[in-house]
């Protein structure tokens, strides 16, 4: 039964790997097996059984599959015709989940109870944002006196514009689009301002929509009490789940010491409450003999611990890894409660079950393998010895074991461990779990404050505990993204490794770990080089390395204070690539499309040189400077960019074109046709990245001595039209030329004519929106590649945005037939 | 689940490990369980007969038993009580007819330390099959006596004495007792006296051990 409940979940996973979701009428498969089974169990024998094993082994693994795919056709049914994309719509519904306030706004999940616009379809469960003030736009004073409009619980009548989920596609990147289908958000958008917009119910009294009003009833509390306590929103997060509280610096902390997991609830806080409660209930429930004649007081304690469980899962949202915590702490008080004994592994294989029954794309998140990856290292280095160990011993063990044990799933996930993690958990846990948690769940209940300041206390002594950890120096173990084979071998290690005591050279199962430790990078070959087209939406941000030097030419945009295409996409990248620093960085001019991400960039590895056209006193520039003293760097760190500038890496030429020494002069001269503008010369072809440039730039450039034809072109400004001219597109006759632009982006970039005018020329075209990031190949067999990542890397949830133009109005989509040549590339 | 192998099934043990269990042999004493040739009635029974009329008991009390009981009883092993229930009605009978069953009871303090009466939790699946009456009120103890396994064998009849009352008349009924160990018999033949003088006319004990006199 174990074997078969983990098919089952096979299955599933293989059908999360899909390209293409296969139609529900080869569920007939199915009938092999059982007709299998059927005839098997008439004969005895060898053969027979073994048989009979086989038959129902392909059964489970078929159930497991179609089932997911069942999932999958359902969810995908309910989605947004691309014609109603951007529309407004008016729509009537309720506010499905708390309301997250950001800086600019509120966010929620909105249930679609009836559309009123005619004709309009809109899917059943929507993201929508509600903006009080311009994007990036500061506060002014007095403006935060209106309170955020929406509550949870509440019927609105709200003009909409939504579009379908849709996420930029990076290799080791985050998958958005397969997030939202795992959450049912089929559509996502924001609330536009409208006079027809009112509440219509204040409150709507459904059992998921109350408990979504007690969250917000309990936030509310926890507001007044705290106050603007630093901690606030930390405590918050482990009270009812809502993240949106903790500061990035905290974030940063917590990641470092590998204590993150703590801070979303998820399988610890859940267990240790319900061991709580388990333990309360055993040790009341004796007390009275009717009651303990009427049921054992282990088996009112299991119920009572299930029922703590799912009250706080609750109060915590339902999300999807406490669910996961609920199902497994399920399995167990059901075994308990009907007198079954199981092993830790089977209870754990039977929940793994439940889990990808109720929820079949739950094999894609990472939070999934290692809740249950920490589980088994445990149950396995602790279990199935002749004595108990002492508890501090025990503790020990299990520190050792899930650091040891989780780490290979760490480092093909995310590329980097905590090394003081261990250290950092060992303190923290406790604090937390036993302490920070219940005093603030007590505190939410019982209407007493002091309970609530107390957990805060508790809260900023571990913080304290924790900053001072990070601050001893290196504290993360960072490394690119290992190949998939070490994985096996490095679970055969760690196995070895945690096997019991008495085992003779348990130390050698390190070696097994090694390759995985130690990935060597696969570099050109000199004169070759390799290049990546991030995707990082609207916006620009490209990696040339060669075979030994890395250089990248922008860094995308912010999204929030938080956020931005440096932090979120390129040091990961990066990372997982095995790129430890930047020999060189171009900062194109100075816009936040470009240079959104640089300063996050400075901060996270060292940039040695770098070329912009940004003036000597600009803040990126002394950010860089103040990064690079830092980092013991040596000078010179900045050089605006010059025509004339070139230098040569592993035979690989870079040569600066644009701008000319007086275009820094000219006053009149716009930013955008200020952008560096740069040619890369590999032996097996030539790159031209030219920032935003508009006509100015490129006629000047017609007119320069350079040559301008070139193999891949990463088109200037996104493909706006007020750029890449006839002339140009003729001189630089690219064999391919890549549009960076976000999906539905309002400049409606690139636009129609210029992707007209470049298919005429014959140049195949790539946009970031439709094909994610573009790896780019120039190499002595390939000559030069393209591989867009989008394609590459297809699940069967990616839809096929080459459909839709974003430069498109959806009214004229259908006149631009051309348009379709893209598509058929 | 007992032994390793077993996957389940409806004892959770395999039947290797079934077969090696130190079973009662077939030749016990009708009326107290101890080995006696022939089955007949003991030589002790004769003398003087204890207050139940038959016992049936499915193992000796020894390795593995000894330990099984252990952890059933101090460790909470509640699932072990469906192996033994099981094991009884395979053995002793699936279809007899008893007005009542009465687990032995345990002192409200012994039942506070130990969270669940192990005689019971057994009772209550016996009970599911024999559908008769689960009797947990009638009978209650009323002294707290030190834990009979403390005390040298002789010392234990006069331990036991006056430990329960029943305030339930059994006019002519037929009794269950359910225990989980039987070693001199001393609690039992309390518990049985006790309910012989409420009324009741046939006795019979079904225990999960039997300790058989060393020698």
């Amino acid at each position: 039964m174990t074997l078969l409940a983990l098919i089952f979940v096979f299955g599933a996973w293989v059908l999360q790997q899909l390209p293409i979701l296969p139609s529900l009428y080869w569920a007939f498969l199915l009938i092999v097996p059982v007709i299998l089974v059927i005839s098997c169990r008439r004969f005895s024998g060898q053969f027979s059984r073994v048989c009979h094993r086989q038959g129902l082994a392909l059964a489970a693994f078929l159930l497991g599959f179609f089932w997911a795919a069942a999932f999958a056709t359902h969810r995908l049914a309910d989605a947004l015709p691309t014609e109603w994309e951007r529309q407004d719509i008016q729509i009537v519904g309720v506010v499905a989940s708390l309301p997250q306030v950001h800086e600019s706004g509120q966010r929620f999940e909105f249930d679609v109870e009836r559309v009123i616009t005619a004709g309009a379809v809109v899917p059943r469960h929507l993201a929508l944002s509600f903006y009080t003030r311009e994007f990036a736009q500061s506060p002014e004073p007095g403006e935060d006196a209106l309170p955020p409009p929406y509550k949870a619980g509440q019927r609105w009548q709200l003009t909409v514009r939504v579009k379908r989920p849709h996420g930029i596609i990076n290799p080791h990147g985050f998958d958005f689009e397969a997030w939202s289908l795992e959450r049912n958000i089929r559509a996502s958008g924001y609330v536009k301002k409208h006079p027809g917009n009112r509440l219509l119910t204040a409150a709507v009294y459904r059992p998921g929509y109350m408990v979504e009003m007690l969250r917000e009833r309990i936030r509310e509390r926890m507001d007044l009490v705290l106050q603007n306590k630093p901690y606030k929103g930390v405590l918050q997060a482990l009270a009812i789940g809502d993240e949106s509280g903790i500061t990035q610096d905290d974030w940063q902390t917590f990641l470092e010491t590998g204590t993150n997991h703590l801070m979303s609830i998820s399988g610890l806080h859940i267990t240790m409450l319900a061991g709580l409660g388990f333990t309360l209930v055993h040790f009341m429930w004796r007390r009275s003999a009717r009651l303990t004649l009427a049921l054992p007081a282990r088996k009112a304690a299991a119920l009572a611990g299930a029922l703590v469980a799912l009250a706080y899962a609750l109060i915590a949202g339902f999300s999807i890894p406490t669910q996961r915590t609920l199902y497994m702490l399920g399995v167990f008080a059901f075994a308990l409660w009907s007198d079954r004994q199981l092993s830790i592994f089977r209870v754990l294989a039977y929940a793994l079950f439940v889990v990808v029954l109720l929820d079949p794309w739950a094999v894609l998140a990472a939070g999934f393998w290692l809740s249950f990856g920490a589980v088994a290292v445990i149950a396995y280095a602790l279990g199935g010895r002749l004595q108990r160990p002492h508890w501090f011993s025990a503790a020990v063990t299990t520190q050792w074991a899930v650091t040891i044990g989780l780490l290979p799933l760490l480092l093909v996930m995310f590329q980097q461990a905590s090394i003081i993690s261990p250290v950092a958990n060992a303190l923290a846990i406790p604090l937390i779990s036993l302490v920070v948690v219940p005093l603030t769940l007590l505190g939410c209940v019982v209407p007493v404050d002091s309970l609530l300041v107390l957990a805060h206390q508790a809260m900023n002594l571990c913080m304290r505990v924790l900053t001072w950890l990070t601050s001893s120096g290196l504290s993360v173990w960072q490394q690119q993204a290992p190949p998939l084979w070490t994985l096996p071998l490095a679970l055969a290690g760690v196995l070895w490794l945690l096997l019991p005591r008495g085992f003779p050279l348990r130390a050698l199962g390190v070696v097994a770990l090694l390759p995985m430790l130690m990935p060597q990078a696969i570099r050109p070959s000199p004169g070759a080089m390799q290049v990546t087209v991030l995707d990082v939406g609207q916006g620009l941000a490209v990696l040339v390395t060669t075979e030994t030097h890395a250089m990248l030419y922008d860094s995308g945009p912010v999204y929030s204070s938080s956020n931005d295409s440096g932090n979120r996409i390129i040091v990961p990248y990066l990372r997982a690539a095995g790129i430890r620093h930047l020999d060189g960085m171009l900062i194109s001019h100075d816009d936040n499309d470009h240079s959104g991400g640089a300063a996050s960039i400075f901060r996270a590895i060292p940039v040695a040189q770098l070329y912009s056209s940004l003036p000597d006193g600009h803040p990126l520039i002394l950010a860089h400077m103040e990064a690079n003293t830092r980092q013991r760097a040596n000078p010179p760190v900045h050089q605006r960019c010059r025509a004339g500038q070139s230098w040569q890496w592993d035979e690989v030429r870079f040569e600066m074109m644009h701008p000319a020494a007086a275009d820094y002069e000219m006053a009149r001269k716009g930013d955008n046709d200020r952008s560096c503008v740069l040619r890369v010369t590999s032996r097996y072809g030539r790159l031209l990245i030219a920032g935003d440039i508009e006509r100015d730039a490129e006629n000047a450039l017609l007119a320069s001595e350079y040559a301008l034809k070139s193999d891949v072109l990463i088109a200037h400004h996104h493909g706006s039209k007020t750029s890449s001219g006839p002339g140009f597109v003729e001189a630089v006759n690219p064999a391919a030329v890549i549009f960076t632009s976000g999906y539905l982006n309002k400049f409606r970039h690139p636009h129609p004519k210029v992707v007209e005018r470049f298919e005429a020329a014959g140049s195949r075209v790539y946009r970031s929106d439709q094909h994610g990031a573009i790896l780019i190949d120039f190499g002595p067999e390939s000559g030069v590649r393209l591989t867009p990542w989008r394609e590459q890397n297809r699940r069967y949830w990616h839809q096929d945005f080459r459909r839709v133009s974003a430069s498109h109005p959806v009214a004229s989509l259908l006149k631009t037939a051309s348009h379709a040549k893209v598509a058929t590339l | 689940m007992l032994c390793a192998a077993a996957d389940g099934g409806e004892l959770a043990l395999c039947t290797g490990c079934l077969e090696d269990l130190p079973w009662q042999p077939a030749s016990a004493c009708p009326q107290c369980s101890l080995l006696s040739p022939f089955g007949a009635v003991c030589g002790s029974c004769l003398r003087s007969a204890p207050a139940f009329d038959i016992t049936r008991a499915l193992f000796n009390y020894a390795y593995p038993l000894a330990q099984l009981l252990q952890r059933y009883k101090y460790q909470q092993a509640l699932h072990i009580a469906q192996t033994f229930s099981k094991l009884m009605l395979q053995r002793f009978s699936r279809t007899a007819t008893f007005d009542r069953i009465i687990p032995m009871p345990l002192h409200p303090k012994r039942l506070a330390e130990r969270g669940f009466n192990q005689s019971l939790e057994i009772a209550r699946l016996l009970n599911r099959q024999l559908h008769s009456t689960l009797d947990t009120t009638s009978c209650q103890r009323i002294r707290l006596t030190p834990p009979q396994a403390s005390l040298p064998l002789k010392a234990r009849s006069r331990n036991m004495r006056g430990a329960f009352r029943c305030e339930q008349r059994l006019q002519c009924e037929r009794i269950l007792l359910v225990d989980d160990v039987m070693t001199t018999g001393a609690s039992l033949h309390e518990l049985a006296s006790t309910v012989k003088a409420a009324g009741a006319s046939h006795v019979e004990c079904w225990v999960v051990a039997r300790t058989q006199a060393k020698g």
